[in-house]
């Protein structure tokens, strides 16, 4: 659909072509320094090996001039229009590339700062667009923050903040809990059980002559080197959890959402409350017994960004859901009415596959060693419990124009999204499916973002299809 | 379970009248096609069955039942497979969305609303050019849905009319 984007280009080439901040060209030759360290290491190094320090002084200065000059270069060969039409950017130095988006495509707009941007005082914008990829974004490297904020205000994405209507911030209790239940954390546990059984086998093989005998030098060293990689760990994941969600606020004013979070590159991305199309509210194994769980949001933006960023809350309490969403995000909080589940006769579907993954993964185990037999009806029992957790989570609701579907794969995820704003949906069913009257829905939303409700009576999941399917259409 | 549908959905049956079931067919080819396709590994295991059968000096009932397996399969595969799969597929394109249902033993059924439809693409191999038949995918932000080996001018043709429905914006001008 290039043709409709035409008189919006030749509209938008007609702007005066703008620059970016000459200081991008520190940005520039930083970007290619840190594209060439390995080569320029390598060059130092050898040159080192070779004729000494002077030498590998002199490749380090030539590499650094190089730097220097395809960052003048970069930057002498970017420049980009912008009107209240849209944006476009080009760029490149031999090839240069073109990209334009226009003013509705755009599906938020994000300013980042950089250690190195905090340093010159610049900042980074990034438009975001509709489908594509990496190509779906256009990231001006290096503006005067007033620059950036005109720009934003030109595009209708306004970027420095408002009175906020709604707000919700992250103390340092929450990243805290957010770094011990954090994925990463889940390194500890093996750890911790390891620690664990190594003391018992002490214990067991009784006696306090033997533990006094391994304990200053068997079991010491093991038992420091265990506890230092769980302290190691630990570390490691609160670092993570701070630079990613350190001075993390998200709010809401008016129809905009912003979300603003990171220690060493801040970020602040901005979105309309109309682009967001679903959130998904995840409770991992570690933070669904503690009553906690995190929210992403989905849009079709899908710029080449971590998963940090589509992140609306790093950490939530169950309890406070509802309310934290309805101000930030009215009417995708989770519904207060009690979802429909899979009917009872479902409930072997679900388990039957996990039981059978795990006695096979048991068998294999008992396999390659004879002693780990028990492993086969623990795995089974695993399996079988897995199931059962997956059939009482399973649950839908059509509220009005707005679907929610919920489903445990690792954790439990409930995505609660606007009908209307539907990329896709699908019915499936097997020929096992078909006998027993059941069938599995599953729908599509932002960029790419799937939920699936598995094993439903037939003719309910026809029902919901054929509605969701009339108002993803427009279809009152 | 109807209570979770509310007032609006699943009581109010007849307004729910289903529209038909997508009832346009591949192109005849897509047959040939895939056969075509599957001899490229049929091929190879029927062979691979004569000389593991040659080469090895088990039982002779037993190298009889490995190339037996392989022609099975390798026919199951290249002719029953094609032809089944041609005559299960089957896809609808209206105004307001695509529709698809296929499967041979899965059935799936497929609906993308015109509105999220990005772009349209029409895909062709060296295979699919000398029957003259193409690939047709449409593309959305949340992926990619295809309607394979259709007959190469009704392939363009509704590359042509999709692309002319998905121009139209949708209410918010969102995708």
């Amino acid at each position: 659909m290039t043709a409709d984007a035409e008189p919006e280009r030749r509209r938008l080439m007609d702007e005066p072509a703008r620059r970016l901040h000459p200081a991008g060209v520190v940005l520039e030759a930083a970007g290619s320094i840190g594209g060439l360290v390995v080569p320029i290491v390598a060059v130092v190094l050898l040159g080192a090996s070779g004729g000494g320090l002077a030498r590998s002084l002199v490749y380090g200065l030539v590499a650094l001039a190089g730097a220097v000059v395809l960052g003048i270069a970069r930057w002498a060969t970017t420049t980009f229009h912008v009107s209240p039409d849209g944006i476009a950017l080009r760029a490149g130095i031999l090839s240069p590339d073109e990209r334009l988006v226009p003013r509705a495509r755009i599906q938020g707009v994000d300013v980042v700062q950089g250690p190195l941007h905090r340093l010159l005082g610049l900042v980074e914008l990034r438009v975001q667009a509709a489908g594509g990829g990496k190509s779906a974004e256009i990231v001006l490297r290096a503006l005067d923050p007033r620059q950036a904020r005109e720009l934003g205000a030109l595009l209708g994405h306004p970027v420095h903040e408002a009175e906020p209507d709604a707000r919700w911030r992250m103390g340092a209790g929450d990243l805290l809990v957010a770094a011990l239940t954090a994925p990463q954390a889940g390194i500890l546990l093996p750890l911790l059980a390891g620690a664990g059984a190594l003391a018992q086998e002490t214990v067991r093989d009784g006696g306090g002559r033997k533990v006094l005998d391994l304990a200053p030098g068997g079991l010491g060293p093991l038992a420091l080197l265990i506890a230092g990689l769980a302290l190691a760990a630990l570390l490691l994941s609160i670092g993570a959890a701070l630079v990613a969600f350190g001075g993390f606020e998200a709010r809401r004013e008016g129809g905009l959402l912003r979300i603003r979070r990171g220690l060493l590159q801040r970020s602040s991305v901005t979105v309309p409350l109309a682009r967001v199309h679903a959130v998904r509210i995840v409770e991992s194994p570690l933070r669904q017994p503690l009553g906690l769980a995190a929210v992403r949001i989905e849009t079709v933006a899908q710029g080449e960004e971590p998963a940090a960023a589509r992140t609306l809350l790093p950490l939530v309490r169950r309890a406070d859901l509802t309310h934290v969403l309805g101000s930030l995000v009215p009417g995708l909080e989770p519904p207060a009415a009690p979802l429909a589940g899979p009917p009872p006769r479902a409930r072997r579907r679900y388990t039957l596959a996990p039981a059978l993954a795990g006695a096979a993964l048991g068998g294999a185990a008992t396999l390659v060693a004879s002693a780990a037999w028990p492993a086969i009806a623990l795995l089974t029992l695993g399996g079988v419990a897995y199931g059962l957790r997956a059939y009482a989570d399973a649950g839908w609701l059509l509220d009005g124009t707005h679907v929610t579907i919920r489903s445990r794969r690792v954790g439990r995820a409930t995505l609660v999204a606007r009908a209307r704003r539907l990329q896709a949906e699908s019915l499936t069913r097997t020929p096992l499916q078909a006998r027993a009257g059941l069938a599995t829905l599953e729908i599509a939303v932002g960029a790419g973002r799937r939920a699936r409700l598995r094993h439903v009576e037939a003719d309910v999941a026809a029902g919901l299809f054929a509605r969701l399917r009339d108002l993803a259409i427009g279809v009152r | 379970m109807t209570g979770a549908l509310g007032d609006t959905a699943c009581r109010s049956a007849p307004e729910l009248a289903p529209r038909a079931e997508p009832s346009g067919l591949l192109s005849g080819r897509a047959r040939t096609q895939w056969t075509l396709d599957a001899l490229s590994w049929a091929l190879p295991l029927l062979i691979a069955a004569l000389v593991a059968s040659r080469a090895w000096d088990g039982p002779g009932w037993a190298r009889a039942l490995i190339v037996a397996a392989a022609i099975a399969i390798a026919t199951g595969g290249a002719i029953a497979g094609p032809q089944l799969r041609w005559r299960r597929w089957r896809y609808d394109v209206r105004d307001e969305e695509v529709d698809l249902r296929h499967g041979m033993v899965t059935v799936v059924r497929t609906v993308v609303p015109m509105a999220r439809i990005q772009h349209v693409e029409v895909r062709r191999t060296f295979l699919s050019q000398t029957l003259s038949t193409a690939t047709l995918v449409l593309h959305t932000a949340a992926g990619a849905v295809e309607i394979p080996a259709l007959d190469e001018h009704v392939a363009a043709a509704l590359r042509d009319r999709i692309a002319e429905l998905a121009r139209t914006p949708d209410a918010d001008d969102d995708r």
